[in-house]
C-alpha cells in the first residue's frame, strides 16, 4: 500500500520535517461489491421514487380484455395479471412499499437496539447478564410466529409487518452492539475521558457511538436486506400488505394459483425480491470491507 | 495538599496496596516508582476514584481538605479534570481515534466551563501552543493517528492542564515514547509544573526518569511503601534493600554505555510474586539478598531527617 507517511525517516521523532509534509491518508479503492450494490440499490430507490408520481398504468385499473398479456407484448413491459392490471406499475409501486417498510422498521429497530446495547455494555455485570439473557430470549423467538400473533390482534397490514420486524431485529441489534461497545468502553481513551471528568452517560454518546458507527452502518444495510425479505414473506403469508397496498410478496401470493397458466406473474416479483436483497447484501458487504478498521489502520500507518 | 493515610486497596481476598502515609505539598513533584504489579498505578488512580469496579478502598485520601475515598461518582467527576489532571501511558490509546485532537482539547475545556464559549477555540490553540506543539492551528485539525507519539502526549498534556489543575497525575507518561522524546516531555512537564504551580504525581518504573523530574520519591514494592524521601538523598544513599537493588540494576548513564556493553547486566533475582503469594513479613522476602530471621515480621518504620522514611529490618549501613 502506498503510504505517504512511510517516506518520512522517523515518524515518531518530534522533528519539524514532519510538518512540511501534508499527512494524507491514502485513498482506498472502493470494493467492487460496494459499487455493484450501490448501483442496484440506487436503481431500486429510483424506481420506487418514480412510482410515487408516475406509473405506466393506474395500479388498480382493471382491463379484463387485456388479461394475461405476456411480458413485452402490446406495450406491457412486464405483462398483465388475471384482471389485466399492469405488472410494471405494480412492481414499481411494490419497490416503494418494500423500501418504505424496510426503512421504517430498520430505523425503528436500530434506535432502541443500539441504545439498549450501549447501556447494557456500560451497566454493572449483573444487569449485563440480565439484558444478555433477555436478548437471547428475543433472538430465540421465531419471528414468523410473533408476526402471526401480532396479525391476529392488530390485523394484517404494513404496521403489523413493521412491528413484527422490530420484534425480530431489536434483540439482534442490542446483541451486536453490546460486544463492541464493551470493547470500546475498556479502551484507554474512555478511561481518559473519565479522568477529565466526563460523566459515564456522555461517554456512551461521545466516545462509544462514533467508534461503533461503521459497525452499525454495516449492520443496518444487512438488516435492510433482511427486512425486504421478511416484508415479502409476511405479505405472502397474508400478514403484511393487503390489496390495494402494492407489495412484491402479495403479488407472489396472488400468482401462486396461476403458476401453470402464467408463470411470469410469479417469476417477476420473485426476481424483484431477489435483486433487491442481493443489492443490499452486496452494499453491506462492500461497506464492511470499506469501513474495516483493520484496513484503516494499515492505511493510517 | 494531597494526603494519603492508611490507604488500603483490595480486590477480592487480596490486599493490593497498603500505604501508611504519603503526601504531596502544593506545587511539589513526587515520583512513585516500582516494578509492574507494585500497585503504583492503583495508588495513583485511587486518588481520582478510577479503579476497577470490584476494588475496595479504605483509609483516607484528602485532596485540598476534601476527602476523596468512596466519594460519589458525580462529585468525583467534577474534581477530575478541573482540579486533578491526568495523563496516561499510551497517548495513542488515550485519544479518541474518531475525533480531531483540537476538538478533544476543547471538550476538556468545555466540560468544566472554565472559559466562556466564545473563547474555547482561542484557548485550545493557546494550550496547544503552551505544550510546544508547532503550528497549533494546523495540528488541531489532525486526527490522533496523524501525529507522532511525542505530539500525541503533548496533546494529552494540553487536555490535562486545560482547567489549570492543582495536581497532575502522570501515569508512566514517557514509557511509550522514544528516549529523545522522553527527555523533551519530562522537561515540558517540569516547566509546566513550575509555571502553573501545579503539583505532580509522577508514576514510573524508571528511577532515572523520576530523578530527572521529581524532588521527592516513594518506592513501592508489592503494594507497600518501601522507602520515601527526597530524591537526591534516596538515590545517593538508599536504606531499603529494594531501593538499593533498584539503583544497582540501572545500567548507568549513556556515556558509560560502551563500558557497560559486553558486561552482564545486574538483575534482581526472581520476579514479583503473584497476588496472594507474598510471604508474611517484609514483602521483599525471598528476593532480598540480605534477608535475616527478623524479616518474617512486619518491618519497622524508621524516620530520618529530611522526611526520609524506610521500612527495613536490615537496612543499608550509612557510611
Amino acid at each position: 500500500m502506498s503510504d505517504p507517511t512511510s517516506t518520512i525517516p522517523s515518524p515518531d521523532a518530534d522533528g519539524l520535517e514532519l510538518f512540511d509534509i501534508e499527512v494524507v491518508s491514502p485513498r482506498r479503492r472502493l470494493p467492487p461489491q460496494l459499487v455493484i450494490g450501490a448501483v442496484i440499490v440506487s436503481a431500486i430507490v429510483a424506481v420506487g421514487l418514480v412510482s410515487i408520481f408516475w406509473t405506466p398504468y393506474d395500479l388498480e385499473a382493471v382491463d379484463v380484455p387485456n388479461q394475461f398479456k405476456s411480458p413485452g407484448s402490446d406495450g406491457y413491459l412486464l405483462g398483465t395479471d388475471k384482471l389485466g392490471r399492469d405488472m410494471t406499475s405494480q412492481i414499481m409501486a411494490g419497490a416503494r412499499n418494500s423500501l418504505l417498510v424496510s426503512m421504517i422498521s430498520t430505523v425503528l429497530s436500530l434506535i432502541p437496539g443500539v441504545l439498549i446495547g450501549m447501556i447494557a455494555a456500560g451497566a454493572s455485570p449483573f444487569w449485563q447478564r440480565i439484558i444478555s439473557r433477555l436478548t437471547d430470549i428475543g433472538i430465540a423467538l421465531p419471528g414468523i410466529l410473533v408476526a402471526l400473533v401480532l396479525a391476529t390482534s392488530l390485523g394484517p397490514g404494513n404496521p403489523t409487518a413493521i412491528i413484527a420486524i422490530m420484534f425480530w431485529f431489536i434483540p439482534t441489534v442490542a446483541r451486536v452492539t453490546m460486544g463492541p461497545s464493551r470493547q470500546i468502553l475498556s479502551r484507554d481513551f474512555v478511561e481518559a475521558a473519565r479522568a477529565y471528568g466526563r460523566p459515564r452517560r456522555f461517554i456512551l454518546f461521545r466516545h462509544v457511538l462514533p467508534n461503533i458507527g461503521p459497525l452499525i452502518i454495516v449492520q443496518a444495510s444487512v438488516m435492510f436486506a433482511l427486512a425486504i425479505l421478511i416484508e415479502a414473506a409476511l405479505s405472502y403469508l397474508g400478514i403484511g400488505a393487503q390489496r390495494p397496498t402494492p407489495s412484491w410478496g402479495r403479488l407472489l401470493k396472488e400468482a401462486q394459483p396461476l403458476m401453470d397458466k402464467a408463470p411470469y406473474l410469479m417469476v417477476i416479483p420473485g426476481l424483484s425480491i431477489m435483486i433487491a436483497v442481493i443489492g443490499f447484501n452486496l452494499l453491506g458487504d462492500g461497506l464492511r470491507t470499506y469501513l474495516d478498521p483493520q484496513q484503516k489502520a494499515k492505511g493510517a500507518g | 495538599m494531597l494526603d494519603i493515610d492508611d490507604l488500603s486497596i483490595s480486590i477480592g481476598p487480596h490486599e493490593i496496596v497498603s500505604i501508611e502515609h504519603l503526601s504531596i505539598p502544593a506545587g511539589r513533584r513526587l515520583g512513585l516508582v516500582g516494578e509492574s504489579g507494585s500497585g503504583k498505578t492503583m495508588t495513583a488512580m485511587s486518588i481520582i476514584g478510577l479503579l476497577p469496579r470490584e476494588a475496595v478502598v479504605t483509609g483516607s485520601i484528602t485532596f485540598d481538605g476534601v476527602p476523596m475515598v468512596n466519594r460519589p461518582e458525580r462529585e468525583l467527576s467534577k474534581i477530575r479534570g478541573s482540579e486533578i489532571g491526568t495523563i496516561f501511558q499510551d497517548p495513542l490509546r488515550a485519544l479518541n481515534p474518531t475525533m480531531r485532537v483540537g476538538k478533544q482539547v476543547a471538550e476538556a475545556l468545555r466540560l468544566h466551563n472554565t472559559v466562556p464559549k466564545q473563547q474555547v477555540r482561542s484557548r485550545t490553540i493557546e494550550l496547544l501552543d503552551q505544550v510546544q506543539l508547532p503550528e497549533p492551528e494546523v495540528l488541531a485539525r489532525r486526527y490522533p493517528h496523524q501525529l507522532s507519539g511525542g505530539q500525541r502526549q503533548r496533546v494529552l498534556i494540553a487536555m490535562a492542564i486545560a482547567c489549570d489543575p492543582k495536581l497532575l497525575i502522570a501515569d508512566e507518561p514517557t514509557t511509550a515514547l522514544d528516549v529523545t522524546v522522553q527527555k523533551e516531555i519530562l522537561e515540558l512537564l517540569g516547566r509546566l509544573s513550575d509555571e502553573l504551580g501545579m503539583a505532580v504525581m509522577f508514576v514510573s518504573h524508571d528511577l532515572g526518569v523520576i530523578q530527572a523530574i521529581s524532588d521527592h520519591v516513594a518506592v513501592l514494592y508489592g503494594g507497600r511503601l518501601a522507602e520515601t524521601g527526597p530524591t537526591d538523598q534516596i538515590v545517593r544513599s538508599p536504606r531499603h534493600r529494594y531501593t538499593e537493588a533498584l539503583i544497582d540494576v540501572n545500567p548507568g548513564h549513556p556515556e558509560d554505555i560502551t563500558a557497560s556493553l559486553g558486561k552482564a547486566l545486574t538483575t534482581i533475582k526472581g520476579s514479583v510474586p503473584p497476588l496472594g503469594a507474598f510471604l508474611p513479613g517484609c514483602r521483599f522476602r525471598g528476593r532480598c539478598p540480605h534477608e535475616t530471621e527478623r524479616c518474617v515480621q512486619e518491618p519497622p518504620i524508621t524516620e530520618m531527617d529530611g522526611g526520609h522514611v524506610f521500612k527495613c529490618w536490615n537496612p543499608v549501613e550509612v557510611p
